[in-house]
């Protein structure tokens, strides 16, 4: 969530004094745009490949919008105290000259990605995707589980309501959030968000926890989301004060940070591996969002290596870690890894894992985000015979589109 | 007596002396000549003590490391037995410039350090400005920077990016990398290639197979927010070449690690073996599946990059008759 | 400055100087696409609103100064007013050439712009239109 993004922080050499009068030269509106025939109820797909874009981040027009869905006692202690309010402004490794891209911003007032018609104009019509996994980020991560359990349902009730009922209801789909340190309360709101909508089609949970996300704790979470056909997904975010390490301190730049995104999301894999996660929950899928793609195959085999030697510590773990991977982990392309040295650079990180980018990679644009990606630059990194799978046929699988 | 390693594999941590003798096999000067040949199998190496972790009192830190480094150089690199084929690395707390400084200073003038040693488990990334001092006087003294993983006595940040796992095989398919891609990071992001360019650094635990996926996630960004972090001159990958190596590791490959890294990798690749630790890597393991040329390049091609102090000392290695390899 | 149209040229009329917004960014429609107007009192430059990167719509990124780096980590603001930069990867332009101020140097396309008895005209490629040009961004 980008309330507050920039705008009260004070100007020096690290801060470019952006234009905050541009706004959108597309004027929102309906546009046009014509929902699809409608998969759910019929169950056929188009012929055509579908672009399915597995990132997106629809905002509250403002907080107040989003806290009225919030529940009791929350609800009523957001307003005086406990606030998580223009908590998207923080020193925590924000993203320098602002973080959404100002076309996405409407005329209407409210922040990137808070009006539907626009992101519809945009998104569905302008870069061509048909159907938009939304995740929001509107709940912070905050010290309480709780409090963030109580956040959580209040994202799903307002998502629900404002996108997925909307107008254009039919092209997206949601993930329930959930705080993942409050399981009994994530069981219940997988369950209840689930019932309220089947546009609801995934878990959304964000790894701001202090054990890696195979520890049991867990498990119920994902015996609830394996149980309903739910993949689970995960989505970082930085929130203030709550900001991850990592095994040598905090660094102290955003560009160092980014690219550890990747080290955040290897972490929970290798400890879902090697905790059994997967093979407890066969049916279990992990969508990892917004880590990269191209160290995979090197970690792959460095759990293979390990295991060999070492499987008597895990014993639970009966197939290689590598065999888990490819059936039930799952990785978003944005931001798509653009060597310096071409495409054929990152085709060869992936040499003896190409069954991985059949099945496994999938396509996603981050928008609003300033670094989103666009289907046809980020194809272009990839041999022909994959870009059906990638644009969308992978996700059509996982999601069960 | 240094404590039990709080992540203890599940398997012995170390090759030992022998089926009756759980000592590790580098226990003694004695034992490690004497079976050299079978378990090293190089014309030379670089012995690196581990004090084994972050240490909090300040003046400790330094102490045990000039200790180790006077008890590395009596017990080990004046031995009659090893003299022929050992240097060492000289161990400094990156935590008191002025202390590190000071016994680099001590110890310069002794040809057979030849490298400094830092902990990978270190308290703050490495290209935090206040470390540059250190690395600015290696620099000068002609020592490469050797990164070793060396933890878990002492006082630690959470061995991952998101607190303790619970098993060694997790802990061993994470920290060696993640930990070295912070580091590396904090090197470019700090600017530190650029304000001390004759600095090389070798991360001794590995990360060649996932460094340019790593780095490329870094460059992307930085041609933006490029204007954040002027220092940076260029895209961090370009610093690679110049800067940075890493040991290939048994655990970075299938059968063939080696021969499993992309073109990119191979050429921040340097050979060492980390003997006795249980999956060190041989010279034959190491070198398997690579054409001749890249084999010599890899097993003996680390005098180029070190450079300075390593360099000289291995232009005087005598190559040893009867390895299936040289130097 | 002045260009004859040639064969493969034309020129594009973009109106009167005076109705060009001085110090900001007027977005008209080229043949060829979008066509950014940076006026700056009797001087216009005409970048094409397309990033070399991606495709993004660059001209509408704000016109800032930069940083460099005098040495360690003492920085420097410069060149004020002189760098387009792009609303989605942020690459720095400089607005008078187009192209990036890190390498390998990409190019913004710009035009040349001819000014005269008050209105403004830029000198574009006579191009046919492909059936996949990119229309995403006028």
């Amino acid at each position: 969530m980008d309330l507050g993004e920039n705008g009260d922080l004070p100007q020096s050499h690290l801060f470019r004094s952006g234009d905050p009068s541009m706004t959108s030269t597309i004027a929102p509106g309906s546009a046009g745009v014509r929902p699809h025939d409608d998969s759910d109820s019929s169950g056929e797909a188009p012929n055509h490949p579908l672009t399915i874009d597995c990132d997106v981040h629809p905002t509250p027009h403002d907080f107040d919008e989003f806290l009225s869905y919030v529940p009791e006692p929350w609800r009523s202690r957001e307003k005086m105290a406990f606030s998580t309010r223009g908590e998207g402004s923080s020193y925590s490794y924000y993203v320098p000259g602002g973080s959404t891209r100002k076309e996405a911003i409407p005329n209407t007032g409210g922040p990137a990605a808070s009006d539907p018609y626009l992101t519809a104009e945009q998104l569905l019509e302008g870069i061509g995707v048909d159907i938009a996994i939304l995740l929001s980020l509107v709940a912070r991560p905050v010290a309480n589980p709780k409090h963030e359990a109580a956040l959580s349902e209040g994202s799903n009730r307002w998502l629900e309501e404002r996108w997925l009922n909307g107008e254009f209801g039919n092209r997206f789909r949601g993930a329930i959030r959930v705080c993942a340190d409050a399981p009994d309360l994530a069981v219940a709101e997988i369950a209840r968000a689930h019932d309220a909508s089947h546009r609801f089609n995934s878990v959304l949970v964000v790894p701001s926890v202090l054990k890696p996300l195979g520890h049991e704790p867990y498990m119920p979470i994902y015996e609830a989301a394996a149980e309903r056909g739910l993949p689970v997904v995960m989505h970082l975010t930085r929130p203030a004060g709550m900001t991850l390490g990592t095994p040598v301190g905090f660094p102290q730049h955003f560009v160092e940070v980014q690219p550890m995104y990747s080290l955040l999301y290897a972490t929970h894999l290798v400890s879902m591996v090697f905790n059994g996660v997967f093979e407890r929950y066969p049916d279990l899928k992990v969508v990892y969002v917004e880590g990269g793609i191209a160290w995979l195959p090197s970690l792959m085999r460095r759990m293979d290596r390990n295991w060999e030697g070492l499987r008597s510590e895990v014993p639970w773990v009966v197939k290689p870690p590598s065999e888990y991977v490819a059936e039930q982990a799952f990785f978003t392309t944005q931001p798509i890894e653009e060597p310096l040295e071409g495409p054929d650079a990152l085709m060869e990180a992936f040499e003896g894992a190409e069954h991985l980018l059949a099945r496994n990679v999938l396509f996603s644009t981050d928008y609003p985000h300033w670094d989103a990606d666009e289907p046809r630059w980020v194809l272009r990194q990839f041999p022909a015979e994959y870009h059906d799978a990638i644009r969308g046929g992978s996700a059509r699988a996982v999601y069960k589109l | 007596m240094i404590g039990r390693y709080f992540y203890p594999p599940s398997i012995p941590e170390w090759t030992p002396i022998g089926e009756d003798d759980a000592r590790p096999a580098t226990s003694s000067p004695e034992l490690l000549a004497d079976s050299w040949d079978v378990a090293v199998g190089t014309d030379g190496a670089i012995l690196v003590p581990l004090t084994r972790g972050l240490i909090p009192e300040p003046d400790l830190g330094p102490a045990v490391c000039s200790a180790t480094n006077a008890w590395l150089r009596d017990k080990w690199l004046d031995h009659s037995a090893l003299r022929d084929r050992v240097a060492g690395a000289v161990r400094v707390d990156p935590e008191d410039a002025d202390a590190a400084i000071a016994e680099l200073e001590r110890v310069a003038g002794d040809p057979r350090f030849v490298t400094v040693a830092v902990p990978l488990q270190g308290r703050e990334p490495y290209g935090s400005r206040r470390y540059v001092p250190v690395w600015r006087k290696a620099a000068e003294l002609g020592f490469a920077v050797t990164i070793v993983a060396d933890g878990g006595c002492g006082i630690n940040q959470f061995p991952t990016m998101a607190g303790y796992c619970d098993h060694y095989v997790e802990y061993n398919s994470l920290l060696p990398w993640t930990a070295a891609m912070v580091h590396l990071a904090s090197f470019v992001g700090g600017g530190v290639f650029e304000e001390v360019p004759d600095l090389r650094v070798v991360f001794l635990d590995g990360g060649a197979d996932v460094v340019f996926p790593f780095m490329w996630r870094m460059d992307k960004p930085w041609r933006g927010v490029r204007y954040q972090v002027p220092w940076i001159e260029k895209h961090p990958t370009e610093y690679l070449v110049d800067h940075v190596r890493f040991c290939v590791q048994r655990a970075e490959g299938a059968a063939l690690p080696a021969a499993s890294l992309t073109s990119l990798a191979t050429e921040l690749t340097v050979y060492g073996s980390r003997y006795p630790h249980w999956d060190a890597i041989t010279p034959a393991e190491a070198r398997a599946g690579l054409a001749p040329d890249a084999a010599e390049k890899l097993l003996g091609g680390a005098a180029d990059f070190y450079g300075g102090r390593f360099a000289r000392w291995a232009a005087e290695l005598p190559t040893r008759p009867g390895l299936p390899v040289s130097q | 400055m002045s260009a004859p149209a040639g064969p493969r040229t034309e020129h594009f009329d973009c109106g009167l100087l005076a109705d060009l917004e001085d110090g900001g960014m007027t977005l008209v429609e080229g043949p060829n696409g979008g066509i950014g107007l940076f006026r700056r009192g009797d001087t216009v430059y005409a970048l094409r609103n397309w990033c070399p990167h991606n495709g993004a719509p660059v001209c509408l990124g704000p016109v800032t100064g930069t940083n460099v780096s005098k040495g360690g980590h003492a920085v420097e603001h410069v060149r004020d007013g002189e760098i387009l930069v792009c609303p989605w990867h942020k690459w720095e332009f400089e607005l008078a050439t187009g192209e990036s101020i890190t390498k390998p140097v990409k190019k913004v396309e710009t035009y040349p712009v001819i000014i005269e008895d008050g209105r403004v005209s830029v000198v574009v490629r006579r191009i046919r239109k492909r059936r996949n040009a990119d229309t995403t961004h006028n």
